[in-house]
């Protein structure tokens, strides 16, 4: 009885998937060599109607890659963004404002000036670096305006605010003391998608998909923590265990996403706030549609950023803040009242 | 059946002492008023039954097990608390924040089954909220809102339910339906319910023991006729009432005559 009502936003995330899966073949068809829409939806089923080589090999080496990881990007961040959100229980929480990127960013422009190379299970140091960072932050985030009066989601979000800008100051400092390595870092920070290869493409798709899955398995509980501290304990949530799997699965989902696009911005917000809009507030669907919506925003961005200009690639970070600051004013504005900020 | 034991149970904020060795008995199929002024430390006993506040001191047994020990999940199976205030930021559905009454059982991951849905919505219906199942949380008045927050607190199926003034903001007939149906649970399923509030009426009417909570200490612990006389509710309230004898049953009838100089 209860069970059919549900079906409404199951069928909507069918949808969205299927709009996503369609997204993939119009994002590996766009490009400097076009490639018909029909060919390329073609090709992925293995039908080959007259490619040339060359054009396989940009479809499947470069393309496909790119793609993909776009997706990857656009969904951890997604993901990322409804975690914190709940965590914060703040609608305006993100990867991005909370300082996990910031954190993220940190760590990753650290391994560069010092010019680790090393690898821990196939995953390069940067990346792991981009993990550590954006979960410390986070933790930090998470105890400073814990220590303050009780755990108030304003004073959370301000230390969000307050230790990214600190982090944001120390990568700035980094770059100044480094002046040989600032090109690298920079280029870095800026984010681009374009250097994706398989193997990267495997591995952040590795990490952001442990992220996701934390998070997703922490569906109900995040329903549950959203009534209150009082509230969700008394129905048998272990609070500290669970923020700690929330930051984990945030920081695990965001350090995926910035180690292979550097830092994002917005998308962590806009994609929930889409999701949300479309299958209302139960993290069970809200996490996979918000998932789905990250990646195709994401993937849209990233054909944007390379067919705005014909011979110059914008950095994708610069268009999601782009389009995603007067996103944000917008839902500042038409926020009922002020209680997302209270 | 199990019995709830608080023994000696001190509690206190950093600069204020709330409750001083207080021990309690509460019995199974017995609904317990906690009657006491603004202040007295209801609330304060109700949160550290359900281990949302730490006492200084004591322990609080259900039989020979020890709550505070429990983990948050066991110890859900074992007591639900109707707390008096919740956020509502999240424009979730009323059967959505009700099914969260399962999660002590089926536990955070696995979906719920149709027997938990069936006890969802026998819940539902017995606080009248079975109607408002499709309707956003945001949407609902005061005392709607209490009605599903004690059909979750029914659907968590436990043996000792603890309700923080669960009448508060419901109109009378609200107020006497949900105390008769509290009452009701309790005494079909052999639970301990101990409930909070305001009106020494309805908890003469509705308690079988009640506990009067005045200066940190339980002034008084027994049934209706015992607890409410003139001089206890004088002396716990600072009100002079008048105890008259109920008009229909054998119970006392209290009327307020002035707040004490």
């Amino acid at each position: 009885m209860i069970a059919s009502r549900m079906r409404h936003p199951a069928y909507l995330l069918f949808f969205t998937i299927g709009l996503l899966l369609l997204s993939i073949v119009f994002g590996i068809s766009m490009g400097a060599v076009r490639i018909p829409f029909a060919t390329t939806f073609a090709w992925l089923f293995g039908i080959d109607n007259g490619l040339s080589d060359s054009q396989r090999a940009i479809l499947f080496e470069l393309r496909m890659p790119r793609v993909l990881t776009a997706i990857i990007v656009g969904s951890s961040l997604a993901a990322a963004g409804v975690g914190f959100q709940g965590l914060f229980r703040n609608v305006l929480a993100e990867p991005y404002i909370i300082g996990a990127s910031s954190g993220a960013a940190l760590g990753v422009a650290i391994v560069i000036v010092l010019n680790l190379n090393a690898t821990l299970l196939g995953i390069s140091a940067p990346a792991i670096a981009a993990l550590l960072g954006s979960m410390g932050v986070v933790a930090l985030v998470f105890l400073v305006g814990a220590l303050g009066r009780g755990s108030s989601q304003l004073s959370l979000l301000l230390s969000g605010v307050a230790i990214s800008a600190l982090a944001n100051a120390a990568v700035s400092l980094l770059l100044f003391l480094n002046n040989q390595k600032a090109m690298v870092i920079v280029s870095w920070l800026m984010g681009s998608i374009s250097s994706a290869t398989w193997s990267s493409t495997a591995i952040s798709g590795a990490v952001g998909g442990l992220g996701v899955a934390i998070l997703w398995s922490r569906s109900r509980a995040l329903d549950a923590y959203m009534l209150g501290d009082t509230a969700s304990t008394s129905l048998g949530l272990d609070l500290i265990r669970f923020r700690l799997w929330m930051i984990v699965g945030g920081s695990l989902a965001t350090a995926a996403a910035v180690s292979s696009a550097g830092i994002v911005g917005f998308v962590g917000l806009v994609a929930p706030q889409i999701a949300r809009m479309l299958v209302g507030p139960k993290h069970s669907y809200l996490i996979p549609m918000s998932v789905c919506c990250g990646g195709i925003v994401m993937l849209l961005a990233d054909v944007l950023a390379r067919s705005l200009h014909d011979n110059l690639e914008l950095p994708v970070g610069v268009l999601t803040a782009l389009l995603g600051g007067p996103f944000f004013f917008g839902l500042l504005i038409t926020r009922r009242g002020s209680r997302a900020l209270s | 059946m199990s019995h709830l034991n608080i023994e000696h149970l001190t509690f206190s904020y950093p600069n204020r002492e709330v409750l001083q060795d207080v021990s309690l008995e509460f019995r199974p199929g017995e609904l317990i008023v906690l009657l006491g002024a603004n202040g007295s430390g209801k609330t304060s006993l109700l949160k550290c039954i359900a281990k949302q506040l730490k006492p200084a001191q004591g322990k609080v047994f259900l039989d020979s097990r020890d709550l505070h020990v429990l983990d948050r999940l066991t110890l859900a199976k074992h007591v639900a608390l109707m707390p008096q205030f919740e956020q509502r930021d999240a424009p979730m559905l009323v059967q959505d924040v009700v099914a969260l009454g399962r999660s002590p059982h089926v536990g955070w991951l696995v979906p719920l089954g149709a027997s938990d849905w069936s006890i969802i919505e026998n819940a539902m219906r017995i606080t009248g909220t079975w109607e408002l199942r499709d309707r956003n949380v945001q949407e609902l008045s005061g005392g709607e809102w209490r009605r599903m927050i004690l059909a979750r607190s029914i659907a968590q199926d436990a043996s000792v339910l603890l309700l923080d003034e669960p009448t508060a903001g419901l109109d009378l007939r609200y107020q006497y339906e949900c105390l008769e149906r509290v009452r009701t649970i309790v005494k079909d399923k052999n639970l301990i319910g101990v409930v909070t509030m305001h009106d020494l009426n309805q908890a003469a009417l509705f308690s079988d023991r009640i506990a009067l909570l005045a200066h940190h200490q339980v002034l008084g612990f027994g049934t209706a006729s015992e607890i409410l006389k003139e001089s206890m509710i004088e002396c716990a309230f600072g009100v002079k009432v008048s105890v008259l004898k109920h008009p229909t049953r054998d119970i006392p009838l209290i009327v307020p005559i002035a707040a004490k100089q």
